[in-house]
């Protein structure tokens, strides 16, 4: 049995706090309780950002813009629902807005070195390639066949929580995903060959 | 879904975490430290309490004096707003459409959508003399109404009009544009 | 017996009715609020504070509490209503962002619609933009409610898109659209491919167009 969402897992024999009780906590006045949970779900909320909008800068201002929003809304938070699902869809929003502000200037998918690094980079050369060739490929998606496949398969939504998230309906989000997954095969067969 | 070599060793990479850089944490704490903190919010009163002093006596004569403004104003708006939907198919904002559904063995049947908030009470529909559909007459405002009907406690859509794709609660409702005067 | 602290609620609740009553916007807000009263506070609260964030942003809010009273009616659970009430608030956000300030909440929920089936945002511009472009034709709302029902019809985005910009710049008017959904939804339901439905329908209702110009 995994450990529930929401949990970090720990070593002592404390009673760990789920998101709704560090929730309750804040409401209460313990602001402390939400830095708890800020180290529990801010890095996952900067994986998806990162790969959502390509660079780390965009990624970081959307994830904090999202923490933020969080945490004033936290008193509309409904605890029978997941806190995960609830915050990703803040920051759903937040990526979307951040992509409208950038497609209005012109841009170009950046592959220089530094650009990579700046990203997400820590890897032997090999790998390094990989990640540029996945990178490049995610890049040619739309953002919405991007967003449904990245909420399936890099955070593991099921469904039901992705149209939560989305706002949309369950079979245009699997629609989405199966083109994603489409297209991506395809741009990383042409990348492979290529090399 | 089936996921593919090439995709799996794609989605793993993609997995790889994105280090949270400290600085920026820390900025974000501040941040946090410094906004105004949530608190939950009171229960939504139409009444609050006001410490005012006033003699008993004299604050429920006042009171039934606006009371009584009140209903006489609440009387004649609910008098105009009566005769504008009594006059429903001439009003140039208001178009009666008739619903009909057959339902032969059905025992009750009303019409439920967005003008009525879904209210399976607010329009019950009446058998036709035949007694193989049900009918009602609904005075509507112009532009796009989605509907449904209750049939002996089942919601069903209108297999006769076009299917909203929305299916939220699991059973779809029907649309209809009302235009102008013309459905 | 009234003590002075309960006397002194009186003018207030009184001031407050006069002002409901008085106000038929407000006596709307409230009948829809009670429309909900079904489900417990804590599913109200939520409920009004997203459509209290709508509001604040000139969005139609009274759509979510009709979706609320859907719910209750369809037996659905509080949590999933509250899902259900959330997501919409979403795409109706991004319907306004799509579509402009001048959307009419008929023109948004229809967007929220087409959303809602899987129209990108893209295409979803794209097919109010070019209905912008045509004096007399159908209304926006109704282009946006075509548009959702075939792409849920499996009819793929960008040809559905297409189609219905080629009825719109020949012309269709709103009993052409009406047609044409029907048609498509009658041939993807007799087993026609959704791509074909959708290609040979739109050369059906051009043709329908042009015959009503040629002279007699």
């Amino acid at each position: 049995m995994g450990v529930p969402e929401g949990i970090t897992p720990q070593m002592s024999e404390e009673p760990v706090a789920s998101d709704a009780d560090l929730v309750r906590s804040v409401l209460d006045g313990e602001a402390g309780a939400f830095t708890l949970l800020v180290d529990r779900h801010a890095a996952a909320c900067l994986r998806f950002a990162a790969r959502m909008l390509g660079t780390r800068e965009d990624a970081e201002d959307a994830t904090q813009e999202a923490l933020m929003r969080a945490y004033r809304a936290l008193p509309t938070f409904d605890p029978r629902t997941s806190f995960r699902t609830w915050l990703f869809s803040i920051l759903v929003n937040r990526c979307r807005t951040s992509l409208l502000r950038t497609s209005r200037r012109e841009r170009r998918i950046r592959l220089e070195s530094d650009a990579v690094e700046r990203a997400y980079v820590e890897s032997q050369a090999n790998a390094l390639e990989l990640q540029v060739e996945i990178s490049r490929a995610l890049m040619t998606l739309p953002s919405e066949l991007k967003e449904a496949f990245l909420l399936k398969h890099l955070e593991q939504l099921e469904y039901e929580q992705m149209a939560e998230v989305t706002g949309l309906g369950v079979s245009a989000l699997k629609m989405r995903v199966r083109r994603a997954c489409a297209r991506l095969r395809r741009e990383l067969e042409e990348l492979h060959h290529a090399r | 879904m089936r996921v593919d070599g090439l995709l799996e060793k794609a989605i793993a990479q993609l997995q790889t975490p994105v280090p949270v850089r400290a600085s920026w944490r820390a900025a974000l704490l501040r941040e946090i430290a410094a906004a105004p903190p949530p608190r939950r919010e009171e229960p939504r009163a139409f009444v609050r309490r006001v410490r005012w002093t006033l003699h008993p006596t004299v604050a429920i004569a006042a009171a039934v004096a606006c009371l009584a403004v009140g209903l006489a104003s609440g009387v004649l708006l609910s008098r105009t707003r009566a005769a504008s939907s009594a006059d429903a198919s001439s009003s140039a904002e208001l178009t009666t459409v008739r619903f009909v559904i057959d339902a032969p063995s059905a025992r009750q049947v009303s019409l439920v959508g967005d003008f009525n908030r879904w209210d399976a009470s607010a329009n019950p529909m009446r058998p036709s003399q035949d007694g193989q559909s049900w009918i009602i007459e609904v005075p509507l405002s112009r532009g796009r109404h989605t509907y449904a009907f209750v049939v002996d406690g089942d919601v069903l859509r209108d297999p006769s009009a076009p299917t909203l794709v929305d299916d939220d609660f699991g059973v779809r409702n029907s649309i209809i544009f009302v235009g102008d005067g013309r459905t | 017996m009234i003590g002075r602290r309960s006397a002194c609620l009186f003018p207030i609740a009184a001031v407050m009715t006069l002002a409901f009553w008085g106000d038929s916007a407000r006596a709307q807000q409230t009948n829809q609020r009670e429309a909900t009263l079904r489900l417990t506070p804590a599913t109200r609260s939520v409920i009004d504070a997203v459509a209290d964030s709508l509001a604040g942003a000139g969005l139609p809010w009274a759509v979510l509490y009709d979706k609320a009273a859907e719910g209750v009616l369809k037996g659905a659970s509080e949590a999933r209503i509250i899902v259900v009430v959330r997501a919409l608030a979403v795409r109706l956000r991004e319907s306004r962002r799509l579509l402009g300030d001048a959307a009419s909440a008929d023109d948004l929920s229809a967007a929220s619609s087409a959303l809602y089936a899987g129209v990108s945002p893209a295409l979803l511009r794209r097919a109010a933009t070019t209905r912008s472009e045509r004096p007399n034709a159908p209304s926006l709302s109704l282009t946006l409610t075509v548009l959702a029902a075939l792409v849920s019809q499996h009819v793929p985005p960008e040809i559905a898109t297409a189609s219905l910009e080629s009825l719109l710049r020949r012309g269709a008017r709103e009993l052409d659209l009406r047609e044409f959904q029907r048609g498509v939804e009658g041939d993807i339901g007799g087993g026609s491919p959704p791509v074909d439905a959708a290609t040979i329908r739109t050369q059906h209702v051009l043709q329908t167009i042009d015959s009503r110009r040629t002279p007699e």
